[in-house]
């Protein structure tokens, strides 16, 4: 499952501005920090998110009681806004003295990632309300959950409840970025549904399932490379030649993603195209080899200056171009990634607290405001290249798994010319022929084109190959 | 020329031999260079993979070092092939140098692994590692150092891992072919508990050798079908064949021979094959007894005559050996039998020569010796015996067979069965004259002559003394005694059908006797008489030309019957002239033969015939005719039932040239030829002559051979159709004369009345148009009785037969309709009210009658019987609502009508009923009737006439109606 962040957005706001930093500055005159969320409350209906956080944090870390119902309200407001990541970092014993939905979540997000799934789902056992910003995503994860956990039934009955909520929200949302993250939650969860019986090994009823995620899709590209998975396993290996082949039309130049060769590489090598199999190891060894190398150097060279990544994606969104291949496709594949956008989107609105902090009068409050500002928007920074940092390290693991996958289907290859020349048998039609349409095998969704070079919108994922097997 | 061609086969054949290994060899060259180069291909792989992940992968190593060590394999071969091709003195100078490449990878193997094992000492998987130590050290020989390699890499890896198995089964080996089965037996029974790989069927061979060697026979047999049933999937190696060879040993050593049986008979494998072995084997060890009853049952299975012989060799042996007469008798006879057919090897030729020779000599010995005088019967046997073995021998040694018959003869000689030696001796003589033997020859003669001087037999002396004549006749063919002997030789050769010697001898006697004419008439005459009855031809007209040219000088009388011969070869040239097509010439010689006073009357006979078929054939009906009518007069009935069929064509040609009279008598002059016999075709004769005496009106010819056919056998199922056929020829030439006495004569079989009552409508409308109303009336109430008796048996009226009663019974519905319309409707009230139901009774019955007309399937009956009954209703319809009564009031005139038409109403009903019905049956049942129209056309005024006068059907161009 992929990395998703969340941001809620803001309800509606009662009071004024200028009202809300004065009752702010009596609370924090007082000094006593339980009354932190009173704070808080009063400095998010002012838009001062990220001045806001520290004193939540405070609170928590300083409370072992804390007040629900006010933290709550909080909370759901500040991560809305911030997104889920700021109070990630917390540990789980500080952010389970909240019982907050959105903290919930937080928490079962943790557990999760930790593959305490049955943890996860206890998280969100208690009931959240079908109109709570965060319930899309927590019936995402639920559905999740019980789909990692080969619970198919109870997982198809969360997915669709979480498409069913989502496209209600979508109806009554008018802030754009909202939209589009509550669509994603959404297309996940519409292919919850088909990677549920993936793992299962449903891959007919799969194959249908995944039809019903729309091309139009945000998260279409990456969802097309699993479809081809299932082909695969249908061994309707010419499908999958064609589904990966539409990674080749300029629209998707940003896809880094090295197992798409290596799926292409094992579908030859199951035809018993073996040439072509070999060609597609060789020709990745001669695409990759180098710039790997470079590309390994380059972000140990980074080590874990956070700020270093940060301005990698943002000088790379700004139009600067790095001549390593692999750094530079994986550096446009993450900008065009929802969670650092919505990462990089936040900490963008940050800015704009130290604009409306400036027009604060001096005093103690501005001053702790100042010092919660820094810290927070430093650690939003931080969050940022270091989710950029992991996604390199990821594409770098993922090149030498290609490499040594590449390297095993062609001992596998050559194990099979092995046995024939050992056995003096043919595992190979000698007669067969490539590039037929009648090797097409098509279901009532699909249609036939045939391609020409030429990449189309309607045609992308539907390209289908036509060569014989030359297996006996 | 002959040698050549052989030569140059052999080369042929040895250059395609080579060219096969040549080509295998190729081909084993090429994998092996292929092989290398994946195998290249393989290593630069893993040694990239090995780099890509930063050489911290001891399974890539291990990979590494398994690729090494299969390539130093493959070289080896390679070098090995090279090795054994160079000159012997060069490759054992540089031994080592043709091995260097090998041993550079079988080192860098070696290295890899210890760098390896050193590098990596945790490695799960140091088995593998110290398996290839252990093959490296098996290549150089190294056994111990292997031994213990192996054992290592079967203490290092998992106990159910493929390493630990292969490690196993190199160890068992190992143990196997140092005869330490018991140890081979534990490891491969370890190592074999799970079938991993092709060779589980090889390695449990092994085992199962193991187990035998161990005395656990039971396990051994079990482990060998296992290894069997598997060698059948392609999946493993075919071990099937060494199983099926040693498996009998195992079965045998078991004491489980039937099981042995029964496994090679479920497997569809030469039992008999099997059992062979088995036998053979049996007797290394010594086992004679029970190799015999082996071999003996293995007779009973023999799929082929080789392994016929071949068992029947090894038994041969074992019945020598035991004393085992009978046996070896019948074995011998069986092998002989086989070498006749040319199925021995020359190995198995000379055993059967040993054994044949040494059992004729031993038992003539014994003859000789007299040891069996006592035993009339043993010595019968035993003297038998001598005999076929003589005769086995003769078969075997036909160069030296005089010698066998000789000696076969001297042992009947020896117990006094000189009947039994005689022939012998005359047999020996003769084989010594075809293989040049004077000394057998000479030996036999007076063994000959010996035995002929004792009290042999008369046939016996019958048969032999030609020989004896014949030696004489050589030596003195004109002496004082020699015409006697001529003589009595000629008569014991014709006696014995021996022509050609006695031709011969015919010819040697003339020679040296032309005097005795009487004599040389007499033997000719036998001579001449034997080739008649033979029919050759041939050799009487030779014998005849040399009576005709007077090289012999007989009596006229038989010089008479040699021409009368003469003739009948004539006869035969004629014959060939007309199979040759020279019509002409063959009638010139049949007329000869024909008219020849020395014809006799067969020939004559077959002249007048074939005449008669060159005429036909000429189309000179005529003399065919004139011929043919011979013909008939001269040949018997029975000889006649040969020429039948011609005879069918000549009546037929005359007939189709219109020669009625002719081809009509003729016919019955056939007839009354074969009228008592059994012929196929005395019924075509019978009808020909009467139809075409019929066609030609010869009416009194016609009855004249019907009266005279029941004589004949023929039944009424031919005679009665030929006097229908009479009557209606008779009623079609208006002969009424004798038209009805041929009735009367039909009449008394009533299976003829349907067909009576047709030909009797014509006898009743003649008699009619004659003014005989009564008779007609008469001949009408038969036909009817015809009628009735028919459908009442259930028989077919022919539908004329139909449509004649039918019209006889129409024309009584017609007079009740015209009585229906004669009765009139008055007034007053009562007469009115009577006569009305008077009219309606009468349309009840007319009803009733028209539709038992129509029942009867006449198609003219049902229509007509339908217009009949249409009119009559229509007609008292249209009366009903006519009739007005006179000087009644105007209401109860309207209420009169009133009534009547409800009256009137029904009856129209039912008139359009009928009418439809009538159409329906019409169009559904296909009638042609003249009354068609009256029912199907509408407009009255215009009624087209379809029909001519004689009631044929006219029809449109398309041919419908």
């Amino acid at each position: 499952m992929k990395n998703s962040c969340l941001i809620l957005f803001l309800l509606t706001f009662g009071m004024s501005a200028q009202a809300s930093i004065q009752a702010a500055r009596k609370i924090y005159q007082v000094g006593d920090k339980t009354h932190y969320p009173q704070m808080a409350a009063e400095l998010v209906q002012d838009k001062m998110y990220f001045s806001a956080i520290p004193f939540v944090k405070e609170y928590m870390a300083s409370n072992t009681r804390v007040n629900d119902a006010v933290l709550d309200k909080v909370l759901d407001e500040l991560i809305t806004q911030v997104g889920v990541k700021q109070f990630e970092v917390l540990p789980a014993n500080i952010l389970e003295r909240s019982n907050a939905p959105t903290i919930r979540y937080i928490l079962a997000r943790k557990a999760f990632r930790l593959g305490k799934y049955d943890q996860a789902l206890k998280y969100l056992d208690k009931k959240i309300e079908d109109w709570h910003p965060v319930k899309p995503f927590a019936l995402l994860l639920e559905g999740s959950a019980y789909a990692v956990s080969k619970r198919e039934d109870k997982a198809a009955v969360f997915f669709k409840e979480c498409i069913d909520v989502a496209d209600s929200q979508i109806k009554k949302e008018s802030n754009k970025d909202r939209i589009r993250q509550l669509q994603i939650t959404r297309d996940y969860c519409v292919v919850g549904i088909p990677r549920a019986q993936f793992a299962l090994q449903k891959y007919t009823e799969a194959y249908s399932t995944y039809l019903d995620l729309p091309k139009s899709s945000y998260i279409w590209p990456e969802i097309l490379f699993e479809e081809a998975w299932n082909s695969f396993y249908l061994k309707d290996y010419n499908r999958t030649l064609g589904k990966l082949v539409t990674y080749k039309a300029p629209v998707f130049n940003y896809t880094f993603n090295p197992e798409i060769e290596v799926l292409k590489a094992l579908s030859y090598m199951e035809m018993c195209l073996w040439k072509d199999s070999n060609k597609t190891v060789d020709d990745f060894y001669a695409n990759y080899e180098n710039d790997n190398i470079g590309f390994k150097k380059f972000i140990d060279s980074l080590g874990k200056d956070y700020r270093q990544y940060y301005l990698l994606v943002k000088d790379r969104a700004e139009g600067k171009y790095r001549e390593n291949k692999i750094l530079s496709t994986a550096l446009a594949q993450i900008g065009r990634d929802p969670a650092y956008l919505e990462l990089y989107n936040s900490f963008n609105d940050g800015r704009e607290e130290i604009e409306r902090l400036k027009s604060l009068p001096n005093d103690a409050l501005k001053g702790a405001l100042n010092d919660n500002l820094r810290e927070s928007l430093g650690l939003q920074r931080n969050l940022i290249g270091s989710y950029i940092r992991g996604q390199l390290q990821l594409n770098a693991a993922q090149v030498v798994r290609s490499f040594e996958d590449m390297s095993y289907i062609k001992l596998e290859v050559l194990s099979k010319k092995k046995t024939e020349l050992y056995d003096d048998v043919s595992l190979r039609d000698p007669n067969a022929k490539r590039g037929d349409v009648a090797h097409l095998q098509r279901s009532d969704k699909q249609y036939f084109w045939t391609f020409n070079g030429e990449f189309w919108a309607d045609e992308l994922g539907d390209y289908v190959f036509s060569l014989k097997s030359e297996c006996k | 020329m002959k040698r050549n061609t052989f030569l140059s086969f052999c080369l042929g054949l040895l250059l395609a031999n080579s060219i096969i290994v040549q080509s295998a060899h190729a081909d084993v060259e090429q994998r092996r260079v292929e092989l290398i180069k994946v195998l290249d291909e393989e290593l630069r792989e893993v040694t990239r993979l090995n780099k890509q992940v930063g050489a911290q992968r001891p399974d890539l190593m291990l990979r590494m070092a398994q690729v090494l060590l299969e390539k130093a394999r493959l070289l080896k071969d390679q070098e090995n092939q090279k090795y054994l091709e160079a000159p012997a003195d060069k490759r054992e100078k540089n031994k080592d140098e043709y091995f260097k490449e090998s041993r550079r990878y079988f080192d860098q193997a070696q290295k890899t692994v210890l760098v390896l094992l050193k590098k990596f000492k945790k490695f799960d998987e140091k088995g593998d590692a110290y398996y290839i130590l252990a093959y490296n050290a098996k290549e150089l020989k190294q056994e111990e150092q292997s031994k213990k390699f192996f054992q290592k890499a079967l203490d290092e890896s998992k106990p159910s891992s493929v390493i630990a198995d292969k490690s196993r089964i190199a160890l068992a080996e190992l143990y196997f072919n140092k005869g330490s089965f018991d140890k081979s037996m534990a490891l491969y029974e370890a190592a074999l508990k799970n079938k991993r790989d092709k060779w589980w069927t090889k390695d449990s061979f092994n085992l199962a050798w193991s187990y035998f060697k161990m005395g656990k026979y039971d396990k051994a047999i079990d482990t060998m079908n296992e290894s069997y049933e598997l060698s059948k999937k392609p999946e493993y190696i075919d071990m099937s064949k060494s199983i099926e060879r040693d498996l009998a040993f195992f079965y045998t050593e078991a004491g489980r021979g039937n099981e042995a049986i029964a496994f090679y008979k479920k497997n569809g494998k030469s039992i008999s094959e099997v059992m062979l072995k088995v036998g053979k084997y049996l007797k290394t060890q010594g086992k004679f007894s029970a190799a015999e009853k082996t071999l003996s049952e293995a007779l009973q299975y023999k799929s082929s005559e080789k392994e016929e012989v071949d068992i029947n060799i090894e038994l041969i042996s074992l019945y020598e050996k035991f004393g085992r007469d009978q046996k070896h008798l019948e074995t011998s006879r069986a092998l002989t039998s086989q070498f006749s057919k040319g199925n021995l090897t020359p190995e198995q030729t000379e055993i059967l020569k040993f054994n044949v020779e040494k059992m004729a000599g031993l038992i003539q010995q014994q003859l000789v010796a007299k040891t069996y005088e006592n035993a009339a019967k043993t010595r019968e046997e035993k003297a038998a015996a001598a005999n076929e073995y003589f005769m086995m021998g003769a078969v075997i040694n036909p160069a030296l067979s005089q010698s066998s018959y000789f000696h076969a003869g001297e042992t009947y000689f020896a117990i006094g069965q000189f009947d039994k030696a005689v022939p012998l001796y005359a047999e020996a003589i003769k084989r010594s004259q075809t293989n040049k033997d004077k000394k057998t020859e000479e030996q036999a003669s007076n063994a000959l002559m010996v035995s002929l001087g004792k009290n042999v037999s008369k046939k016996t002396s019958e048969d032999y003394l030609i020989p004896a004549y014949e030696g004489f006749l050589a030596v003195d063919p004109k002496g004082e005694k020699s015409s006697v002997v001529y003589q009595r030789l000629f008569s014991t050769q014709m006696g014995k059908k021996n022509i050609s010697e006695a031709e011969k001898i015919l010819l040697k006697y003339k020679a040296s006797f032309p005097g005795e004419k009487e004599t040389q008439e007499k033997m000719l005459a036998q001579v001449m008489d034997y080739h008649k009855d033979t029919g050759n031809k041939v050799a009487l007209g030779e014998w005849a030309k040399r009576v005709e040219t007077n090289e012999f000088k007989v009596s006229p009388e038989y010089a008479a019957k040699v021409k009368t011969l003469v003739l009948g070869m004539q006869f035969e040239k004629v014959e060939q002239a007309s199979v040759k097509g020279d019509k002409r010439g063959a009638l010139k010689g049949y007329l000869q033969i024909y008219k020849s006073p020395e014809t006799d009357n067969e020939a004559k006979k077959t002249a007048a015939y074939n005449i008669a078929v060159l005429f036909y054939e000429t189309g000179d009906w005529k003399q065919m005719y004139g011929w043919a009518d011979r013909t008939v007069t001269m040949m018997g009935a029975v000889e006649f039932n040969k020429f039948e069929k011609d005879f069918i064509l000549f009546t037929t040609d005359l007939f189709q040239r219109r020669q009625f009279a002719e081809s009509a008598a003729l016919s019955e002059k056939i007839f009354d030829k074969i009228c008592t016999t059994n012929s196929k075709n005395i019924k075509t004769f019978f009808k020909n002559a009467n139809v075409i005496y019929l066609a030609d009106k010869q009416f009194d010819k016609s009855l004249n051979i019907l009266g005279k056919a029941p004589k004949c056998g023929l039944g009424n199922d031919v005679v009665l159709p030929g006097y229908l056929d009479h009557l209606n020829e008779l009623a079609a030439a208006s002969k009424w004369g004798s038209f009805s006495e041929v009735i009367k004569k039909l009449e008394a079989s009533k299976e003829m009345w349907p067909q009576l009552i047709y030909p009797s409508s014509l006898l009743a409308n003649e008699l009619e148009n004659l003014g005989r109303a009564e008779d007609a009336q008469k001949v009408r109430n038969k036909m009817l009785t015809y009628y009735e008796a028919a459908k009442k048996s259930k028989m077919d009226v022919p539908l004329e037969g139909l449509d004649a009663i039918s019209l006889i019974r129409l024309a009584g519905l017609e007079v009740q309709v015209k009585n229906l319309k004669a009765v009139k409707l008055s007034f007053p009230e009562a007469e009115y009210n009577k006569n009305l139901k008077m009219k309606f009774q009468m349309l009840d019955k007319i009803t009733t009658e028209a539709i038992s007309i129509a029942e009867l399937g006449s198609g003219i009956g049902i229509v007509r019987a339908y217009r009949l009954l249409v009119e009559g209703h229509e007609s008292l319809q249209s009366e009903v609502l006519a009739f007005s009564p006179e000087g009644k009031s105007a209401e109860y005139v309207a209420s009169f009508h009133k009534g009547m038409q409800k009256l009137a109403a029904p009856l129209e009903k039912q008139s359009q009923d009928f009418r439809h019905t009538a159409i329906k049956k019409i169009e559904k049942e296909n009638i042609l009737s003249s009354d068609n129209g009256w029912f199907l056309v509408k407009n009255d005024a215009i009624i087209p006439e379809y029909f001519n006068d004689n009631g044929n059907v006219l029809m449109d161009k398309a041919g419908s109606k």
